[in-house]
C-alpha cells in the first residue's frame, strides 16, 4: 500500500435541498517523500481533497489511508491528534494569529508537539532570522507565509499540505517559497502535497494529480522533477 | 420601491444577527425595566398614599390637652387656618382576649371628621351607636373577630362590651405598631363614640387646616392659646412618618440603584450597535457604489438603532410599569396598612429614560455610519485588516514576561488587543459585583444596626413596662432578684432649638445608670450631673451641637426647662434625650418614678415576681425584640434579592453578548488553533482563561464602588430616626466575589461549547 491513498472517496455539501459534489469517487495514491502538486482550474475540489486529506472535514464515503493509518475511521480526538502529530498545514492566506509574533507563531505550533524542531532555527532556515520578533502586520506577503510554512515544518510533520501557498504572491516571491517547499521535501524526506491552479508549478514535482469537476483527470509521475531555479513563470 | 428593498435588506439581517438584536432589545427593556417599574411603584405607592390622607381627612395636628375641659376647644376653635376639629378620647385599653392584647381606643365627640376610618367591610359607626366598634382589620383577622362579633374592652374601671360594627383601616394607622413593629395579634386600634364611655375624659384634639393655612404660624397660635398641651405634627405622628420615610427611601433607591443599571445596559447596547453597524462596513460600499445617497443610507442605517431599542424600551416601559409595582405593593402590604392602590400616571422621567436610551442608539448608530460614509466606497468594500496584535506595556518587564507561559502571554496579548470587548466585560462583571456587595450590604447593615443596638446600646435583658401606680425604684431594687435592676422614667417632650421645635422622648435614667450604653464615654456609663444627652441623629436633625442651649416642653406644664446640650450619643434606632434622675428632680417638677423597669440577667424568681404585680403592663425580653426587629426588615431583604437577581441578569447578558461577539470574531483564529491540532479543551481552556482573567479584575475593581454604593444607597434611604451606617462585612464580600465568578465561570462554560461548532473549513475560507 501507497503512503497516501484514496480510495473511492467522496464528498457532498448539503446546502438546504441542493447537494454539491465536491469530490466524486477521487482515487489515487502518493507515495512517502514525494513532492506532489495536484492542479486544476478553481471549483475542482482540490481544496476539498487537501482538506479531507488534513484531517479539517470528513468523506461523506470513501476510505482515506495515511501511514497505515485509516483517517476517515478517526474519531474526533483522535482526527485532532492526527492533525497534531502528523500534520503541518500553509494556507493561501497564512492564517497567522495577528497578536503573536513571527517567533510566538511558530511556538503555538510547537506547543502541541511532544518533540517539535528548534522554532529559531526554523525561522533562521526559512530566512526569517531578522524579523523573528515582528507581527504579522509588519511582515510582508511572502514573508508571513514563510512565518506559516515555519509553524508548519516545526511540528517536523510528516505530512505537509499547502494550499495556494503561492496565491496571494507576486512571482518572485511565490519562487522563493516554492524553493523552500522543495528543500523541506528533500531535507527533511517529508511528504509534501501542494495545491495550485498553476499548471507552471507541475515540472517541480514527483507526481501531479489533474483534477476537474471533482474528479481525478490524470495521474502522472515525473522521474526527474526539475529544480526551482530552471522553473520560469 | 427602493425603499421596499432597504427595508427588505433591513428585515433580513436582523433575522441573521437576531441573537445580538434581541440582546440589544432585552438590554434595552432591562435598563427602562427597572428604572420605569421602581419608579412607578414609588409613584403609586406614594400617590396612593397622598389621597388616601387627603380623602380621609388625615389630621394636620394631633393636640394632646390631657386636662381637656370645655373651653379647651373652644380657644382654638376661631383660630385662622383650622378647617375642622375633633375631640376625642384617646387611651390605651385591654382587650377581654387570649393573650391580653392592648388597643388603642379613640371615643369620638360625634362622626368621625377627621381620620376618617375606611370600611373594609361591615358597616360604619352611627353617632348615637353606643354599643357599636369600628376595629382594626389586620387585629380583627389575626384574632379571628369579625362583623358583628362582641369585644370587650377594660375601660377605665370597668369592663364594656362593644358589638363590632365594622372592620376598618386608618390613615392614621398606616402602621399600627406600640413600639418598633406593628405586632397586629396584640396590638390595634378601636374606634367607639366618645358618649359610650362618659368615665373617660377626653384628652385629645384633632385639627385639620384649611389648604392656604400656614402651617408654623397656626401651630405656634394653638402652642400659645394652649400653653399646658403638646402639639404634634405630621412629621412627630409616628405612622405617618415612617410611611413617608418609607417613600422617600424607596424614591431614593429607585434613582441610585435603576441609573446604574440603565447606563450600564446602555453601554453594552452601544458596543454591541457599533459592532453590528460596522460588520454591515461591506454593504455600505456596496449600497455607495452602487449609488445610494447618504442620507437614504443613514436613515436605513439608523433604523438599525431605532428599532430594537424602540421596541425593547417600549417593552420594558409596560412590563416594568405592571409587574414591579405590584410586587412591590405586595413586599409593603405585609408590614403597612395600606388603601387601595392608585395606579400614578406614566412619569416624565420614566419616559425621559426611555428617550434617552432610544436616542442613544440612534445617536451611535449615526456616528458610526458617519465614519464609514466619509470612506471611499473602494475602502468600505475591502474588510477592515484585523487588529494587529502589539506589545502590551507588561512586555517591557521582560523577566516577568520571560517566565510566563506561552498561553498566558496570548491570553494577555489577546486581552489588550481588544480592548473595548475587555472593558465591557470588565463594567459587566463590576458592576454585578457591585451590585452584589451593594445588596448584601444593606442587609448587613441592617443587622448590625439591630445587633450593636439590642447587643451594645441596650445592656439590659428585660425591660418592664409600669403603669401610674409604679413604687420608687428602690424599692424594686429590694424586691426584685436579678443581677441588675434600673428604672428609666420617659417622657413625651417638646424640644425647641434654634431652627424649630420638635417632639421627641426624654429618658430619665439614674445619674450612676450601667445599663444603656450611650457611646460618648469609654469607662463608664454614668450620665453628666450637668446638662442634657441628645441622640447624634436628632442633633443633625435639628442642627444642634454640644454646648447649645434648648427649651424642654412637656404637656400640661407651663414652666418650659433650659438646659444645655453636655454629649451627643451615637444611639442606631429611636432618637431622643437622657437626663439624669438627679438634675431632672433639681427643677422641681415632679420625683423621679420609673415608668419602666430595665433588668440585667433576672432571676427566675424574679420574672415570676414581676408577672404577680398589678402595675406591670408588659414585659418585652432584648433578644425577642431583636428577632422581631430583624422579622420586620423582610421588605428590605426581599429588595435586596431582587436587586441581585438583576445584578445577575446584566451580568449574564453583558458577559454573554461580549462572548459571543468575541467569538465570531476570533472564529479564524480559533479555528487556525483547531487546525494546528489544538484540542476543543485546549481551545476552551484559552478562552476561559481570557475571561477568567477579567472576571477576576472586574470583581476585584468592582469591591470599592459596592461599599461606595451601600454607602449612597443607605445614607440615601436613612429616616429620620434611625442611624444607617453603612456596614459590609468581608462575609459577604466574599460571597459576592464567589457568586460572581461562578456565575461568570458558568456562562464561559456554556459559550465555549461554540468551539466544537467552528468548521475550520467554513472559517479559514479565503476572503475573497
Amino acid at each position: 500500500m501507497s503512503y497516501i491513498q484514496f480510495e473511492d472517496v467522496t464528498k457532498e455539501y448539503r446546502s438546504g435541498v441542493t447537494k454539491v459534489l465536491a469530490v466524486n469517487r477521487v482515487s489515487f495514491a502518493i507515495e512517502e517523500g514525494d513532492l506532489c502538486v495536484v492542479l486544476g482550474p478553481s471549483g475542482a475540489g482540490k481544496t476539498t481533497v487537501l482538506n479531507l486529506l488534513g484531517g479539517m472535514d470528513r468523506a461523506t464515503s470513501g476510505r482515506i489511508y495515511v501511514d497505515g493509518k485509516v483517517v476517515t475511521d478517526l474519531n474526533d480526538q483522535a482526527l485532532t491528534d492526527y492533525r497534531r502529530l502528523d500534520v503541518g498545514f500553509v494556507f493561501q492566506f497564512y492564517n497567522l494569529m495577528p497578536n503573536l509574533t513571527a517567533l510566538e507563531n511558530v511556538e503555538l505550533a510547537r506547543q502541541v508537539r511532544p518533540d517539535p524542531l528548534n522554532s529559531k532555527e526554523i525561522l533562521e532556515q526559512v530566512g526569517l532570522k531578522d524579523r523573528m520578533n515582528n507581527f504579522p502586520a509588519q511582515l510582508s506577503g511572502g514573508e508571513q507565509q514563510r512565518v506559516s510554512i515555519a509553524r508548519a515544518l516545526c511540528k517536523n510533520p510528516a505530512l505537509l499540505l499547502c494550499d495556494e501557498p503561492t496565491g496571494a504572491l507576486d512571482s518572485q516571491t511565490g519562487l522563493q517559497v516554492l524553493r523552500l517547499l522543495c528543500d523541506v521535501s528533500e531535507k527533511f524526506h517529508t511528504t509534501v502535497v501542494i495545491i495550485t491552479h498553476n499548471a507552471l508549478v507541475a515540472p517541480l514535482a514527483d507526481r501531479v494529480i489533474r483534477m476537474k469537476n471533482g474528479s481525478i483527470e490524470a495521474v502522472e509521475t515525473n522521474n526527474a522533477p526539475i529544480s526551482v531555479e530552471a522553473l520560469t513563470w | 420601491m427602493v425603499k421596499n428593498i432597504l427595508s427588505k435588506k433591513l428585515f433580513r439581517d436582523m433575522i441573521d444577527v437576531k441573537w445580538q438584536f434581541l440582546s440589544i432589545i432585552i438590554l434595552s427593556a432591562l435598563g427602562v425595566l427597572v428604572f420605569g417599574g421602581l419608579d412607578a411603584s414609588w409613584r403609586d405607592l406614594n400617590m396612593s398614599i397622598n389621597q388616601y390622607f387627603e380623602k380621609q381627612q388625615l389630621a394636620d395636628y394631633w393636640v394632646m390637652a390631657p386636662f381637656t375641659d370645655r373651653n379647651t376647644k373652644a380657644k382654638i376653635e376661631g383660630l385662622e387656618g383650622i378647617e375642622v376639629m375633633q375631640s376625642r378620647i384617646s387611651v390605651e385599653v385591654a382587650a377581654d382576649l387570649p393573650g391580653e392584647p392592648t388597643l388603642m381606643l379613640h371615643g369620638l365627640d360625634g362622626e368621625a371628621r377627621i381620620n376618617v376610618p375606611l370600611i373594609q367591610s361591615g358597616t360604619s359607626l352611627a353617632s348615637d351607636d353606643l354599643k357599636g366598634c369600628l376595629l382594626e382589620q389586620q387585629f380583627a383577622e389575626t384574632q379571628n373577630l369579625s362583623v358583628g362579633d362582641t369585644l370587650t374592652v377594660q375601660a377605665g374601671e370597668q369592663e364594656q362590651p362593644f358589638i363590632i360594627r365594622g372592620l376598618v383601616i386608618s390613615p392614621e394607622y398606616v402602621i399600627t405598631a406600640k413600639d418598633l413593629l406593628p405586632e397586629p395579634r396584640s396590638y390595634g386600634f378601636i374606634l367607639v363614640n366618645g358618649g359610650a364611655i362618659p368615665q373617660i375624659p377626653m384628652n385629645e384634639i384633632t385639627v385639620l387646616l384649611s389648604d392656604t393655612a400656614d402651617h408654623g404660624f397656626v401651630k405656634e397660635a394653638i402652642e400659645t392659646a394652649l400653653p399646658h398641651t403638646l402639639v404634634r405634627d405630621r412629621s412627630a405622628h409616628r405612622s405617618t412618618k415612617l410611611i413617608k420615610s418609607e417613600i422617600t427611601q424607596f424614591q431614593s433607591l429607585s434613582i441610585v440603584f435603576p441609573i446604574l443599571f440603565f447606563a450600564v445596559s446602555a453601554l453594552i447596547v452601544l458596543t454591541t450597535m457599533a459592532r453590528m453597524v460596522d460588520n454591515q462596513r461591506t454593504q455600505m460600499g456596496i449600497l455607495k457604489a452602487l449609488g445610494y445617497r447618504g442620507g437614504k443610507l443613514l436613515r436605513h442605517y439608523l433604523s438599525y438603532g431605532l428599532y430594537p431599542s424602540l421596541l425593547g424600551s417600549a417593552a420594558g416601559l409596560l412590563i416594568g410599569r405592571f409587574t414591579l409595582p405590584s410586587y412591590m405593593w405586595e413586599l409593603e402590604s405585609a408590614f403597612y396598612a395600606l388603601p387601595p392602590r392608585v395606579i400614578a400616571p406614566l412619569s416624565f422621567i420614566a419616559l425621559m429614560v426611555c428617550g434617552v436610551s432610544i436616542l442613544l442608539s440612534c445617536l451611535i448608530c449615526y456616528l458610526v455610519c458617519r465614519k464609514n460614509f466619509k470612506e471611499a466606497a473602494a475602502d468600505l468594500l475591502r474588510p477592515k485588516a484585523p487588529k494587529a496584535g502589539n506589545r502590551i506595556l507588561l512586555e517591557r518587564f521582560l523577566r516577568l514576561w520571560e517566565r510566563l507561559k506561552f498561553n498566558s502571554k496570548m491570553i494577555l496579548r489577546n486581552l489588550f488587543r481588544s480592548k473595548t470587548r475587555t472593558i465591557m466585560v470588565l463594567l459587566g462583571v463590576l458592576c454585578c459585583t457591585a451590585l452584589i456587595i451593594t445588596a448584601l450590604g444593606m442587609q448587613d447593615s441592617f443587622r448590625n444596626l439591630v445587633s450593636t443596638y439590642y447587643e451594645q446600646t441596650l445592656q439590659y435583658d428585660l425591660r418592664v413596662e409600669l403603669n401610674e401606680d409604679a413604687e420608687t425604684l428602690e424599692e424594686y431594687q429590694r424586691q426584685i432578684p436579678a443581677q441588675t435592676v434600673e428604672g428609666l422614667m420617659e417622657k413625651a417632650v417638646s424640644v425647641q432649638g434654634k431652627t424649630g421645635s420638635r417632639i421627641a422622648l426624654l429618658s430619665i435614667l439614674p445619674q450612676n445608670q450601667k445599663l444603656i450604653d450611650l457611646g460618648f464615654k469609654t469607662q463608664s456609663r454614668a450620665l453628666p450631673a450637668e446638662g442634657i444627652i441628645i441622640t447624634k441623629k436628632l442633633a443633625e436633625v435639628m442642627e444642634l451641637e454640644i454646648g447649645d442651649t434648648i427649651t424642654l416642653r412637656m404637656p400640661g406644664d407651663t414652666n418650659p426647662i433650659q438646659i444645655t446640650i453636655a454629649h451627643l450619643a451615637s444611639v442606631g434606632l429611636g432618637q431622643g434625650l437622657y437626663l439624669s434622675a438627679d438634675l431632672w428632680e433639681s427643677f422641681g417638677k415632679d420625683i423621679f418614678k420609673p415608668t419602666a423597669l430595665l433588668i440585667q440577667e433576672p432571676f427566675e424568681a424574679g420574672v415570676k415576681y414581676l408577672s404577680r404585680l398589678d402595675e406591670v403592663e408588659d414585659m418585652e425580653w432584648t433578644f425577642s425584640q431583636k428577632e422581631k426587629t430583624i422579622t420586620g426588615m423582610q421588605s428590605i431583604i426581599s429588595v435586596t434579592v431582587l436587586m441581585a437577581v438583576f445584578a445577575f441578569i446584566l451580568a449574564f447578558v453583558v458577559l454573554y453578548n461580549m462572548g459571543i461577539l468575541n467569538f465570531m470574531e476570533r472564529a479564524r483564529e480559533f479555528a487556525t488553533l483547531k487546525v494546528l491540532g489544538y484540542h476543543q479543551q485546549e481551545i476552551r481552556s484559552l478562552i476561559v482563561w481570557e475571561n477568567a482573567l477579567i472576571s477576576c479584575f472586574g470583581i476585584v475593581l468592582g469591591i470599592f464602588p459596592g461599599i461606595w454604593l451601600t454607602a449612597l444607597v443607605m445614607r440615601a434611604s436613612e429616616p429620620d430616626d434611625m442611624v444607617l451606617s453603612p456596614f459590609v462585612s468581608v462575609l459577604s464580600i466574599c460571597i459576592a466575589c464567589a457568586l460572581t465568578l461562578v456565575f461568570s465561570l458558568i456562562i464561559q462554560r456554556v459559550l465555549t461549547r461554540k468551539v466544537k461548532s467552528i468548521d475550520m473549513v467554513e472559517a479559514l475560507k479565503s476572503v475573497e
